[in-house]
C-alpha cells in the first residue's frame, strides 16, 4: 500500500462512496492483495457494528436559555461598527510593517531581516596576503570602502540612475588559486567592519573581498542582490581585452574597477606598474574597466557581494569631487568620494606596514585562518569590537573621526578632507552652479535629483504647473516640533516659498493676477545672480459667487482616528455644514473595514444638516481600514450628484495612516478612475502625528485637488475656499537671452513641464482655490552689459465658472528690478533656501546653505533690526529646530 | 493500474428550504425589520445539523450548544452584512461552528484530561455500551467523521462540508478512525466476533 491515496480509497468502498470505476479498481486491487482483502472485510463487519451501535444515539438540541439568548440578540439593533480594541491596532500595526517589509523585500529584493539588522554602515576592509609570493608586496595595501545612506542608494540603484559604486579597489584572486578550499583561507580574507554610529537613515552595501574568502565566510550570510540595471538598459560592452584575470597564473594581483564601460570623460585607466608611487586613486594596481556580465560574476564571485550594476556608471567626475583633496599621506589614501544622492560614497587605500600580517596583529594576535571559520556576523563583531580600536591605534590607517565626519559630510554638505592620516572637514564651498560637470540637464537631474541652472541659449523657459499646496511644510514642521528631523523627501521648496504670507492685492476682474519684482539675491553675494519672483493671486471668493457644491465627504473611522481625530473631522464637518447653503448637496461616506454610506447625498436643507450632524455622533472608529474603498464609494457619489453648474468636489478627511504603503497605488488609481468627471478631491488631514504626507500629497494631486492641513488651520474648510477657483494653472516664463544668461527655478521640481505643453490644455496642471499666493522664484544670471526686458511671465488656466481657457502673460521688464530685494522678496529668498538646505540636496551643497547663512539673511543688517514679520518667525523656528539635527 | 476519478454521487442538498418557507434572506431581513421570531425559523432549520457536527467534533453536549449558541450569536450581530451580501446561510453557520470547535479543541488540547469521556456505565458494559465508548475515545475529527458517516449516514460530501476537509480526505480519517476502532482492545469481541 505504497500509494497514500489507496486507504481512503478502500474506505470510499466500504462505504458505498465510490463511482463505479472505483469500485472495480478497489476489486482488482484486493484480488491481487488478499491480505488487504482480509483486512477490508473486517473494516466492513466493524462499519456494520458501528452503523447499528451508533444508529440510536441522542441528537441533541439547543436549551431554551440559549434560545432565549439568540431571541433576544435577534431583537436587539445590530451594532452598526464594531468596537475598537487595543489589539486591533496591534495587529494592524504588525500588518503595515509586514507590508512595508515586503514593500522592502520587492523593491530591493534583499533578505528583510538582514535588511533590519544590519548596520546603518558598513565598511568592508581587505588586505591582501602577505604569505603570497606573487604580490611581492606583503600587506600592501587594504580597502576600506562603503557607503552609506542606504535608502538613498538602493533609490538611486533601483532607478534609471547610474550605479553609485563608481570605484572598488579590492584585490583579486585568479579563478584557478580558488580550486583549493584550504588555500582559499590563505589566500584573502574578507571583513565587513559594521559602524553602529552613523546614524538613522543610513545604511549600506557589504562590499566583500577576496576571492578565497568566499568559501570560508558564506557570501550568502551578507550578500545583498541589488539590480541596478536600468530596465531596457544597453546591452553591455564586451570587454576590453586585457581585462580578465590570466588563468593559469595563480596567486593574487590587485586591481581597482572602475564601473564605467563607456565613459569618454573619464577613460579606464591605463595599466599600471605594481608600485606605490602611483598617483592618488589607485596604487600599485592594475585597472580594469567592467563592462561585461561574465566580469560582473567574475567580481561578484570575488568579492563575495552579489549584485549587480549599470555598466554605463556615471560618465563624468561628479562637479562635487571639485575642491576635494586626495592627498597621499603616507599610508592612506582616500581615493574616492563621492556624494552620491544624499549619501556617500568613498573609498581608502590603507597601506599597512610591510612584512607584517597587519589584520592579525590588530586582531589581538588571532591567526587570521581561525577568525575566517566564524559566519560573517561573528567576524563582523570581532572586527568591530578588536580591529576599528586598533586601527585608530594604529594611527596612519583609518582616522579615528573619520566615520562621524562622513556623516557630517553627507548632511550638511561639507567637504571631508584627509591630511596627513585625519579627516579634515572643511567649510562647505559654492560650486559653480552653471558648471553641470560634463552632463546634459536630464542626466544631471537623474545623477543628483536636482534640476541644474542652464543657460538660456540652451532652454529659455521655465514651464511648471503653479502648485501653491502648502502642506508638506505644515506637516515638516509640526514633525520637527515632535523631535524628528522629517524625510528629505518631505521638503519642496516651493513649498517654503508659498507658506509665507505675501499681500499682493487680489484681483476683482479676471480670477487670475500676476506680479512680478527683481533684486539682487539676497543670500548670494557674488554681484551677479539676481532672484526675480513670479506670483500669481487668485480672486477673493463671494459668498454670492460661489457655485452650488455637490459634496461627498469621505471620512476615516479606522482606528488611528479614535479620540481627536474624528472629533476633529467632525468640527470641520460641522463648521462647512453650518456655511452650507440649500440648494448644496452635501453627503458623508466612512470608511473603516469598507465605506459605507452614512448619510446619503441630497440638498443641505435645516433637517438634513441636523441628520448629518447627528449621524457624525455615531461615528465609531475601527480597526481595519479600507481607504480604497471609502473613495471609491465617496467617488462614484459624487459622480451620481455631478452637474455643470455644480463644484464638484470629494473632500477626504484622514489623518493619513490609513494610506498605507501598499494602498496607495490603489487609492490613486480609484482617484485616477473617476478622472475627467470633473470631480476634486480636497484632502485635509487631521490627527496630532501626520502620517503618509506624500501619499497625501499624491492622491490630491491626482484627484486634480489640494491638501490642507487642518491641525495648522483648524476650521480651514470654508464652502468659498474649498472648491479650485482655476484648474490646470500653468506658468511659463520665457526669458530674453540678450539680457539673461542663465536661469533656474527654484523648487517645481514634480511640477516641471514640457515648454509645448504650456499650450496643450490636455496636460494636467495644479488646480488652485481663491483667494491664494502662489509665487515661483528664479535665480538668473545677467548677461553682462546685457539690456531690455528679462523676458515674458505668463499664465494659462481653466476658469471653472466658466468654463473658458484664460492665458495671460506680464512682462518682466527691466523696471522690475529694484537694487534691494523688498522684505518679501527676502522673506522668500530665506524660505526656499531653508527648503534646499533641508532637501540635503545638490543645491544644498552648491550653494553651501547653512543655519548662520539663512538666519543672518532673515534679518536684514539694519539698526536698530526691524522686527520680524510672522513668517520669519516661522522660518527662524523651522531653521533652528533642524539645526541641530544638520549638525 | 489505472486510478479512478474520486468522485463519489452528488450529495443531496441539505440547505434548501422549500417553497412554502421563507428563505433564509428573508427571515434575516424580517430580523432586521424587527421581528426576532424570524431567527426562530432559521434556528429550527440549522441546529440540528450543526449541534450534532458540533457534538460530534467536541465530544460534549455542552461544549456543543456554547459553539452553536455563538455561531447564531454572531448570526444576529452580522445579519447586516448576511442580507447585503448574500451567501449560502447553512455553509457559514457550518463553519462559524467549525471554527468555533477548533478554538475550543486547540484550548484544551494541553490540559484536557481524557477522563472527561463518559465513565463507563456501572457494571458490564454492554457491546454497544463498549462502540459508544471507543468511538469517544477516538481524536476529535476522527470521532467527528465516524459519527457522521454511522451515525447520521451523511455521505462523504456532506462530511468534508461540514469537517472543511476534501471528499478524499475523509474516506482517510475514517480509514485511519476504524483501523484504530480495530485495535481497540473494547472492540475486539465486537470486530471479530
Amino acid at each position: 500500500m505504497g500509494d497514500p491515496r489507496i486507504p481512503g480509497r478502500l474506505q470510499a468502498d466500504l462505504d458505498g462512496q465510490l463511482p463505479p470505476a472505483g469500485k472495480a479498481w478497489v476489486r482488482e486491487h484486493l484480488s491481487a492483495h488478499p491480505e488487504a482483502a482480509a483486512d477490508q472485510a473486517e473494516r466492513a463487519a466493524l462499519a456494520r457494528r458501528l452503523r447499528v451501535d451508533l444508529a440510536g444515539m441522542p441528537v441533541p438540541a439547543l436549551d431554551a436559555d440559549r434560545r432565549a439568548a439568540i431571541w433576544a440578540a435577534a431583537a436587539m439593533p445590530p451594532p452598526r461598527i464594531r468596537r475598537f480594541r487595543p489589539w486591533h491596532g496591534v495587529l494592524a500595526a504588525a500588518c503595515l510593517a509586514l507590508a512595508v517589509g515586503m514593500l522592502s523585500l520587492v523593491r530591493v529584493d534583499m533578505p528583510a531581516p538582514q535588511w533590519e539588522e544590519s548596520p546603518p554602515v558598513r565598511i568592508a576592509t581587505m588586505v591582501p596576503d602577505s604569505r603570497t609570493e606573487q604580490t611581492g608586496r606583503p600587506g600592501d595595501a587594504a580597502f576600506v570602502g562603503g557607503i552609506m545612506d542606504q535608502r538613498r542608494a538602493i533609490e538611486g540603484l533601483a532607478s534609471a540612475a547610474p550605479s553609485p559604486i563608481t570605484t572598488i579597489d579590492i584585490p583579486v584572486v585568479n579563478e584557478q588559486s580558488e580550486d583549493d578550499s584550504d588555500r582559499t583561507a590563505q589566500e584573502g580574507r574578507e571583513e565587513a567592519v559594521a559602524e553602529a554610529d552613523m546614524g538613522g537613515m543610513g545604511a549600506f552595501m557589504a562590499i566583500g573581498a577576496g576571492g578565497g574568502g568566499r568559501n570560508t565566510l558564506p557570501r550568502t550570510k551578507t550578500a545583498a542582490k541589488v539590480d541596478t540595471r536600468p530596465s531596457g538598459g544597453q546591452p553591455m560592452a564586451p570587454p576590453p581585452v586585457t581585462t580578465p584575470p590570466t588563468t593559469g597564473e595563480s596567486g593574487r594581483s590587485r586591481a581597482a574597477y572602475t564601473f564605467d564601460g563607456t565613459s569618454s570623460a573619464q577613460p579606464a585607466k591605463p595599466a599600471r606598474p605594481n608600485t606605490p608611487e602611483n598617483g592618488v586613486a589607485v596604487t600599485g594596481t592594475r585597472t580594469r574597466t567592467m563592462t561585461a556580465q561574465g566580469q560582473v560574476e567574475k567580481l561578484n564571485k570575488d568579492i563575495g557581494f552579489d549584485y549587480e550594476y549599470d555598466p554605463r556608471g556615471p560618465a563624468v567626475q561628479p562637479p562635487l569631487w571639485q575642491g576635494v583633496d586626495i592627498p597621499r599621506a603616507r599610508n592612506t589614501e582616500l581615493t574616492h568620494i563621492a556624494q552620491v544622492g544624499r549619501g556617500v560614497e568613498f573609498a581608502l587605500n590603507v597601506r599597512l606596514a610591510d612584512g607584517e600580517d597587519d589584520l592579525s596583529r590588530q586582531a589581538g594576535g588571532k591567526p587570521a585562518d581561525d577568525r575566517l571559520d566564524t559566519d560573517h556576523r561573528r567576524l563582523s563583531e570581532s572586527i568591530r569590537r578588536e580591529m576599528v580600536p586598533n586601527l585608530e591605534v594604529a594611527g596612519p590607517s583609518v582616522p579615528a573621526d573619520l566615520l562621524p565626519r562622513l556623516r557630517t559630510a553627507r548632511t550638511a554638505g561639507r567637504q571631508l578632507v584627509l591630511q596627513d592620516g585625519q579627516a579634515v572637514e572643511r567649510a562647505p564651498i559654492p560650486l559653480d552652479p552653471a558648471d553641470l560637470g560634463g552632463l546634459d540637464a536630464a542626466a544631471f537631474t537623474r545623477r543628483w535629483g536636482a534640476v541644474p541652472m542652464l543657460p538660456v541659449a540652451v532652454r529659455a523657459d521655465q514651464t511648471f504647473a503653479l502648485n501653491a499646496d502648502t502642506a508638506l511644510v505644515d506637516q515638516f514642521e509640526r514633525l520637527l516640533r515632535a523631535g524628528t528631523l522629517p524625510d528629505p523627501d518631505l521638503v519642496r521648496p516651493e513649498q517654503f516659498v508659498n507658506a509665507m504670507p505675501a499681500d499682493h492685492p487680489a484681483p476683482t476682474g479676471e480670477p487670475v493676477a500676476l506680479y512680478a519684482e527683481a533684486a539682487p539675491h539676497p543670500l548670494i553675494d557674488d554681484g551677479r545672480t539676481l532672484l526675480v519672483a513670479v506670483t500669481a493671486v487668485t480672486r477673493a471668493p463671494t459668498p454670492g459667487e460661489r457655485r452650488p457644491m455637490n459634496l461627498v465627504v469621505c471620512l476615516d473611522a479606522s482606528g488611528s482616528m479614535t479620540g481627536d481625530g474624528l472629533a476633529r473631522a467632525a468640527a470641520e464637518i460641522r463648521g462647512l455644514l453650518a456655511a452650507a447653503k440649500p440648494e448644496d448637496r452635501i453627503g458623508i461616506v466612512t470608511f473603516a473595514d469598507r465605506g459605507r454610506v452614512l448619510v446619503a447625498p441630497g440638498a443641505a436643507t435645516g433637517d438634513r444638516v441636523a441628520a448629518l450632524s447627528a449621524a457624525l455622533a455615531r461615528v465609531e472608529p475601527q480597526a481595519t481600514t479600507d481607504v480604497v474603498d471609502g473613495l471609491r464609494l465617496a467617488y462614484r457619489l459624487a459622480a451620481d450628484g455631478a452637474a455643470p453648474d455644480r463644484a464638484s468636489l470629494v473632500l477626504l478627511l484622514t489623518d493619513g495612516a490609513t494610506l498605507a504603503p501598499a494602498l496607495v497605488d490603489d487609492a490613486v488609481a480609484a482617484v485616477g478612475a473617476f478622472r475627467g468627471r470633473g470631480i476634486q478631491l480636497v484632502a485635509g488631514v487631521v490627527g496630532a502625528e501626520p502620517a503618509q504626507p506624500l501619499a497625501i500629497q499624491r492622491l490630491a494631486e491626482r484627484g486634480d485637488g489640494r491638501v490642507v492641513d487642518l491641525a495648522r488651520s483648524p476650521l480651514g474648510l470654508v464652502p468659498e475656499r474649498l472648491a479650485a477657483l482655476v484648474a490646470d494653472a500653468k506658468c511659463q516664463v520665457v526669458w530674453n537671452p540678450d539680457r539673461v544668461a542663465q536661469a533656474r527655478l527654484v523648487g517645481y521640481r514634480e511640477h516641471r513641464l514640457k515648454a509645448e505643453d504650456f499650450r496643450n490644455d490636455a496636460v494636467d496642471a495644479a488646480e488652485i482655490a481663491a483667494d491664494t499666493r502662489v509665487t515661483a522664484l528664479f535665480e538668473i544670471v545677467p548677461v553682462e552689459g546685457g539690456s531690455g526686458p528679462f523676458g515674458t511671465a505668463r499664465v494659462r488656466y481653466r476658469d471653472l465658472r466658466e468654463q473658458r481657457i484664460v492665458e495671460q502673460a506680464l512682462p518682466l521688464g527691466g523696471t522690475i528690478l529694484a537694487r534691494q530685494p523688498s522684505p518679501q522678496l527676502r522673506l522668500w529668498a530665506v524660505a526656499a533656501a531653508t527648503g534646499e538646505w533641508l532637501e540635503r540636496g545638490w543645491w544644498s551643497n552648491a550653494r553651501a546653505w547653512d543655519r548662520n547663512r539663512l538666519l543672518a539673511a532673515l534679518v536684514p543688517n539694519a539698526d536698530p533690526a526691524p522686527a520680524l514679520a510672522p513668517g520669519a518667525h516661522r522660518l527662524r523656528a523651522i531653521i533652528t529646530a533642524a539645526a541641530p539635527h544638520l549638525r | 493500474m489505472d486510478r479512478p476519478a474520486e468522485a463519489a454521487e452528488p450529495a443531496p442538498r441539505t440547505d434548501l428550504v422549500f417553497a412554502d418557507e421563507p428563505s433564509d434572506q428573508d427571515c434575516l431581513r424580517r430580523v432586521m425589520e424587527g421581528e426576532p421570531e424570524a431567527m426562530d425559523i432559521l434556528v429550527e432549520r440549522y441546529q440540528a445539523d450543526l449541534l450534532r457536527t458540533a457534538a460530534a467534533l467536541l465530544g460534549e453536549a455542552a461544549a456543543a450548544q456554547d459553539a452553536v449558541q455563538d455561531a447564531f450569536l454572531r448570526l444576529c450581530r452580522e445579519r447586516e452584512r448576511l442580507v447585503r451580501d448574500p451567501r449560502p446561510l447553512g455553509g457559514w453557520l457550518a463553519t462559524v461552528v467549525r471554527n468555533g470547535c477548533i478554538d475550543v479543541l486547540r484550548a484544551r488540547r494541553p490540559s484536557h484530561p481524557v477522563a472527561e469521556q463518559p465513565a463507563p456505565p456501572a457494571g458490564e458494559a454492554t457491546e454497544g455500551e463498549a462502540v459508544w465508548l471507543a468511538v469517544h475515545g477516538l481524536p476529535p475529527l476522527e470521532r467527528a467523521a465516524v459519527l457522521l458517516r454511522y451515525r447520521d449516514d451523511l455521505d462523504y460530501r456532506a462530511i468534508a462540508e461540514r469537517l472543511g476537509k476534501t471528499v478524499t480526505h475523509v474516506g482517510v480519517i475514517l480509514h485511519g478512525a476504524l483501523e484504530r476502532l480495530r485495535r481497540d482492545a473494547r472492540l475486539r469481541e465486537v470486530v471479530h466476533g
